[in-house]
């Protein structure tokens, strides 16, 4: 396919500038790259050093990957070009009239990242639950199956870290990009090219995630815990943290993007108190992110450090200590739980309110607890070294502060069921992963409370138990309300509406199918089964196979999503610009969204809940519902 | 509908008001200067915990040492002298609407570079006399160097951007006239930092 990108650039010199600069030529370029340093690091380091080529090899990919794609234009125009941008220019960075082909180039518009975010989470998802299923499969009956233990634990850990990038990215990155500006009344983000950097950074780490496959893959599960990470011979591990570091930049540029988009471009009446929740949610997550992820950064500079020049951060006969690396990764570790689930409930309260035609209930009681669970979730990372003996005196305060987040959690669930209460609840697709997320949340909480819990953590940690408490707050909750996201703002972002009965299908076999499987996996947790074992002893053989079962279901509704898209994107109805008759801004303008969303920027008068007295009835979103409190704004 | 909305407002009604402007280019350095702090914090805080534990009591082996004192003085001196020539630069800018004394720039760059060309050589010097495996004294003393030499190449680069902008005469531009104050929190903040993982190598 590259070979033929060149043969037409030489042929047709009116595509070239098509071609360059966009994703083809960051491609050819990354490679050129990568071979370029591989020579270099190879003739320089005599003796050998499989880690140091590796490591600088990828580095020449993501550098030339982003001269390819035209990411330094704009730095050398800042420095060196005559004068600034212009507005044209602006808009052609943008993808005006560039059709299709503007998912493929270095585009800034906050709407074209955000479907790019959309399509490579999905893509992410789609991945990592295959290697569920090959867990699963695995793990169906005591004994080796399929898979060696080194190559069981590389999926494990390639199925962890994959659905953790992409429940990280999963509401902030698509909705975040393509809807919280618009909810705002902004025309775009506050750095639309920092914008389509982060993004890209995510797409130019794929490959290097996956060619951890070829490189021996990396045995350390998900979490990357030295000093086994710095011990692992093949240079997969180093893959690994590559991806981590290039992740870790990218959410930071996006944090800091989304923060300050919300600080300086809401529009005019649109004050702090009027932010709709799901902003909220969306800058408590990356505020949280842009705080915690810097010290993973650090963590695998120095496993790579270990690695390729042999210092000791992390080897104890020459003074490194394993703590190190467990304190580093938990004081991201345990954030990154609530950066994945605060945009998830915000988006929960945003959706229930608009189903239930009534305001967020307790609304300001909500957004406490959500910055609550901010502020406690950096202190409680101890509770992941219980049982290390890293700072056994602490154990104590710890299992306190993070008993102590359960409060402002409860706070969650009543607001939510405070806002269903008495409501007409327009039972739709959304409202029916919010309503599982409910169920699933309750039980994901209650068990975390027993891993929170030191006498009981004794017994329980790093056993099947955890694995399921997990799945439960991230799957079962989260990744839900991300799917009640995906259903409500589809039908704005693409256009089309995603078909009901094949969303309720989807619905049910993943609830049926996720509970069965990891209710499960709780009682063979509670029988005593450890995790990350390759095989299954045969005490936990049954609970293992009813898990096994189940997640054919899980299987059964991935495809029915895939199939949903599909057809919707062929042949779907068309949606409604007010699809629910929502009343945050992003119904207020045209579907498609136009290039800078608002002809005139909106004056927003109060909440977006004003729903008046609870009559809603299916037929509201026919546009019957007033039109958005607002007025045309006076350019100024 | 969209085309002739895009029409109608191309050329001027869309662009950011200068406040607006000016509270994002903060915005956005200050959250970057966050950020990069929590990264320092965790090199002082993995320097600092590694030494309290002193694990195997191989924290720090016989004969291991720090970068040597007059060199790092000499550097620090050099980045001081840096942020100087750049805090006038912009006090001469904002007072001469955007007519600032170039050379105080120039002289800014210059003492920044001699700054990274004389740690990048402490970095090379120090990874020549200690012997590898190196003991975790010695990790983390290279990481300090280290970083410190990519936060002062970053500066340089930042720099000759700057230096590009102001020999083209774009440093005056209405509504662009932030741009020395902001980009000297970032100049400001590299020295500061620096300095500080100086200080904290000599002390670990
Ligand atoms: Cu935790």
């Amino acid at each position: 396919m590259t070979q033929v990108s060149v043969t037409t650039e030489v042929k047709r010199p009116g595509i070239i500038h098509r071609l360059f600069p966009s994703v083809v030529s960051g491609i050819l370029l990354g490679i050129v790259g990568a071979v370029v340093f591989n020579v270099i690091t190879n003739a320089i380091t005599q003796d050998n050093n499989q880690d140091a080529t590796v490591v600088f090899s990828y580095v020449g990919w993501i550098l030339f990957f982003f001269v390819g794609i035209g990411a330094f234009n704009g730095v050398w125009k800042w420095g060196f070009g005559r004068a600034e941008a212009t507005t044209a220019e602006e808009l052609e960075l943008a993808g005006k009239d560039q059709g299709l082909w503007r998912y493929f180039r270095y585009t800034t518009d906050h709407k074209v990242v955000g479907m790019q975010y959309l399509a490579t989470t999905l893509f992410l998802f789609f991945l990592g639950s295959l290697g569920a299923f090959m867990i699963r499969l695995e793990q169906s009956q005591p004994g080796a199956l399929f898979f060696n233990p080194s190559t069981y634990n590389t999926i494990v850990g390639m199925h962890g870290i994959l659905m953790i990038v992409a429940s990280i990215i999963m509401i902030s990155g698509p909705f975040g990009n393509f809807v919280l500006p618009i909810m705002i009344g902004a025309r775009d983000m506050a750095f639309p090219r920092l914008n389509a950097l982060s993004y890209w950074l995510i797409f130019s780490i794929i490959p290097v995630f996956f060619s951890t496959i070829f490189l021996g893959g990396f045995q350390t599960g998900w979490t990357g815990y030295a000093p086994l990470s710095v011990q692992t011979l093949t240079p997969g591990m180093d893959a690994y943290s590559i991806t981590i570091i290039v992740f870790a930049v990218s959410t930071t540029l996006a944090a800091l993007n989304i923060i300050t988009t919300v600080m300086v471009l809401r529009t005019r009446g649109m004050t702090w108190g009027r932010l709709p929740i799901f902003v909220w949610g969306v800058i408590l997550s990356v505020l949280l992110g842009l705080t915690a992820f810097p010290t993973f950064l650090m963590s695998q500079v120095m496993v790579l450090m270990d690695r390729v020049f042999q210092t000791s951060f992390f080897i104890a006969a020459y003074g490194g200590n394993n703590w190190l690396y467990e304190h580093l990764f938990w004081f991201m570790g345990h954030p990154e739980v609530y950066v994945i689930a605060l945009p998830s409930m915000a988006v929960a309260a945003e959706i229930t309110s608009v189903f239930s035609r009534k305001t967020v209930y307790g609304r300001r009681m909500l957004l406490g607890s959500l910055i609550t669970i901010c502020i406690l979730s950096v202190v409680v990372w101890g509770h992941h070294l219980y049982t290390s003996g890293s700072a056994t005196a602490l154990n104590a305060a710890y299992m306190l502060d993070t008993e102590l987040i359960s409060i402002p959690t409860g706070f969650f669930f009543l607001a939510l069921i405070g806002t269903f209460w008495r409501g007409k609840v327009w039972v739709t697709v959304p409202v029916l992963f919010i309503a599982g997320m409910l169920v699933n949340f309750v039980i994901g909480g209650i068990t975390g409370i027993y891993l929170a819990d030191l006498p009981t953590d004794e017994i329980l940690h790093g056993g099947m138990f955890v694995t399921a408490h997990f799945h439960f707050t991230l799957v079962g909750s989260m990744v839900f309300g991300f799917f009640a996201a995906f259903y409500y703002w589809f039908p704005k972002m693409v256009g089309k509406r995603l078909n009901p009965r094949l969303g309720t299908l989807h619905f049910w076999l993943f609830m049926i199918g996720f509970n069965g499987t990891f209710l499960s996996l709780f009682f063979a947790g509670l029988q005593g089964e450890p995790r990350w074992s390759a095989n299954v002893a045969p005490p936990f053989a049954t609970a293992n196979l009813i898990a096994s079962l189940f997640a054919i279901l899980i299987a059964a509704s991935v495809f029915v999503t895939i199939y949903n898209v599909i057809i919707t994107l062929r042949s779907g109805e068309r949606a409604d610009a007010n699809e629910w008759g929502g009343k945050t801004l992003e119904w207020s303008v045209p579907t498609p969204v136009p290039l800078e969303n608002f002809e005139h920027l909106p004056v927003v008068t109060s909440t977006p809940y004003d729903y008046g007295t609870p009559e809603p009835h299916p037929s509201d979103a026919e546009g019957a519902l007033e039109p958005a409190p607002l007025l045309p704004q006076e350019e100024s | 509908m969209s085309t002739t909305l895009e029409h109608t407002h191309e050329e001027h009604t869309h662009e950011l008001a200068p406040h607006i402007r000016i509270g994002r280019a903060r915005a956005g350095v200050l959250m970057l200067i966050l950020s990069d702090t929590m990264s320092i914090l965790a090199i002082l805080a993995a320097g600092g915990y590694l030494n309290a534990l002193n694990t195997e009591n191989a924290f720090r082996a016989s004969g291991d040492h720090a970068a040597g004192f007059v060199p790092g003085l000499l550097l620090a001196i050099a980045l001081v002298v840096s942020g100087l020539g750049y805090y006038l630069w912009a006090r001469t800018t904002r007072k001469n609407g955007g007519n600032g004394l170039p050379l105080f720039f120039i002289l800014s760059l210059v003492f920044m570079l001699v700054a990274l060309v004389g740690q990048t050589w402490v970095s090379l010097t120090l990874n020549r006399d200690y012997v590898s495996p190196y003991s975790a004294y010695e990790s983390v003393i290279t990481l300090i160097s280290w970083f410190t030499a990519v936060h002062l190449l970053l500066a340089v680069i930042i720099g000759v951007l700057l230096l590009g902008r102001i020999t083209r005469n774009r440093v005056k531009v209405v509504g662009l006239n932030y741009v020395p104050e902001v980009v000297g929190y970032w100049w400001f903040y590299t020295i500061i930092g620096s300095i500080l993982l100086w200080l904290f190598s000599l002390v670990i």
